[in-house]
């Protein structure tokens, strides 16, 4: 944890629009580039930035690792479940035609639910990842 | 004559990189080296595959219906951009691979932990001699 | 059109001076400082070759998480890489030839920016047609990811997500101990006591 106030100020500052320019990217992403797998990253960087200023103690305090690994596969569940969604309705699997009243518009629905789904997978796991390697502790296993 | 040989520049840079890449893994024996090659070695062939996708004067493909131009090609983008993430998600597991070798034997260095993989394995044959020779008396 | 074919070429040689600095350096945080800035001046390379998001995820990806992920491995590590004893004549040999043999077919290959080649013959053009009229989404690459292409994206996050999981395996520093073991444990430690 750093003493600098400087950087801790920054970091409660940048917080927000870490978060807030990653889900702009998450959900603008069918109209400019951006995506999924850009957003997750974009977001997990805020916790990372955090978690680097402030510690891994209170890093967990704001997100708990069992909410993150929770999440981490409801990301791969919802892709599935769209998938699966449209199945139940009718077409193929990750065919979105049936999700909306048009074709178009389901193809809208569905490709926003799956990019939020893909983002989910994305940051949880760059964020489990980072904190795994940061609590790593060295020596030999028994 | 200029842009001839231009054109095919970028081919032959993708091409060495990909050497260099290859010469870090196989050549040399620290493991971070290793994976830092495999990571140079991927993003040369997504250099070349997004090559490929280039067409000249075209734009990036996001549509514009104001203007009606030539797109380049979004395929092999789309494939890039997967496998850019799933490359740092495989990259972090090397690292973590590299994590436990270096706290079971001490080092990354692919000779010192050869040979101590045939210190243990000598020391095994002896265990095993002495065993048999007490257990045959 | 010349212009653009000089930025590229200076800008995929400053990846090879990145690359040939990488051979020579020994120290852990050079390696990993030069790697970042290869991942950066490879987004740079894919924005002039028009792809804006695939430079997006490497800018963020390869210059950024990855980056961070190899510094926080590398506090674990030995700080300097020791000289290679062994011989390094094979791999190199093997590497020139095999580096020459691929420049060699490189004269087989389309010229870049041509819009005959054969890539923008086969599903291209369908796809950019029908992201206008099928789907009705601005962006190609998200239309091809999400709905073309769900298949493949779906099998990537999977990837990712089993990635993610191993990592975790890994690196536990848990020690898993039985329920059996621990009711053991506690009646001996109790009759001790």
């Amino acid at each position: 944890m750093h003493k600098n106030p400087i950087l801790r100020v920054c970091t409660k500052i940048l917080f927000a629009p870490i978060i807030l320019f990653g889900l702009y990217v998450q959900f603008h992403g069918d109209f400019g580039p951006g995506g999924g797998f850009q957003a997750g990253v974009i977001v997990a960087s805020a916790f990372i930035l955090y978690t680097i200023v402030f510690g891994l103690e209170k890093g967990k305090k704001l997100f708990p690792s069992n909410i993150n690994l929770l999440l981490l596969a409801l990301g791969g569940i919802i892709y599935g479940g769209v998938g699966i969604a449209s199945i139940f309705l009718g077409e193929e699997f990750l065919s979105y035609n049936p999700l909306g009243s048009t074709p178009q518009s389901g193809q809208h629905i569905g490709i926003l639910l799956v990019e939020f789904g893909v983002g989910l997978t994305v940051s949880n796991v760059m964020i489990a990842l980072f904190n795994a390697f940061i609590s790593f502790k060295s020596g030999k296993a028994s | 004559m200029i842009s001839s040989s231009m054109g095919i520049w970028n081919y032959w840079i993708v091409f060495l990189l990909m050497m260099i890449g290859l010469f870090l893994v196989i050549g040399r024996k620290n493991f971070l080296k290793k994976i830092v090659g495999l990571a140079i070695f991927q993003t040369s062939v997504f250099l070349l595959y997004i090559t490929f996708g280039k067409i000249t004067g075209a734009t990036p493909p996001i549509l514009n219906e104001a203007l009606d131009k030539v797109y380049s090609n979004p395929l092999p983008h789309v494939l890039i951009l997967t496998a850019i993430v799933v490359g740092v998600a495989t990259t972090a597991l090397g690292l973590s691979l590299v994590l436990r070798i270096n706290s079971e034997y001490g080092s990354i260095e692919e000779d010192d932990i050869s040979a101590q993989d045939l210190v243990d394995y000598h020391d095994e044959i002896e265990t095993n001699k002495k065993l048999k020779s007490k257990f045959v008396k | 059109m010349i212009s653009e074919l000089i930025i590229n070429a200076f800008l995929v040689t400053v990846m090879l001076a990145i690359a040939i600095a990488l051979l020579k350096t020994r120290t852990v945080i050079f390696t990993v400082i030069l790697t970042s800035a290869y991942s950066l001046v490879a987004a740079l390379m894919f924005i002039t070759l028009d792809a804006v998001d695939v430079a997006f995820t490497e800018a963020s990806v390869g210059a950024g998480i990855s980056t961070v992920l190899f510094l926080a491995a590398m506090a674990y590590l030995p700080k300097k890489e020791e000289e290679t004893i062994g011989n390094q004549f094979i791999p190199a040999l093997s590497c020139i030839i095999l580096g020459a043999i691929l420049i060699w077919c490189s004269y087989d290959l389309p010229q870049i920016g041509l819009v005959s080649s054969p890539i923008h013959q086969h599903v291209a053009p369908d796809y950019i047609l029908g992201s206008r009229n099928d789907i009705g989404i601005p962006n190609i690459v998200t239309s091809v990811l999400a709905s073309y292409r769900g298949y493949d994206t779906f099998g990537e996050t999977i990837v990712v997500f089993t990635a993610g999981i191993a990592v975790l395996v890994l690196l536990q520093n848990k020690k898993k101990i039985s329920k059996d073991t621990k009711s053991k444990i506690k009646k001996k430690v109790g009759r001790n006591a």
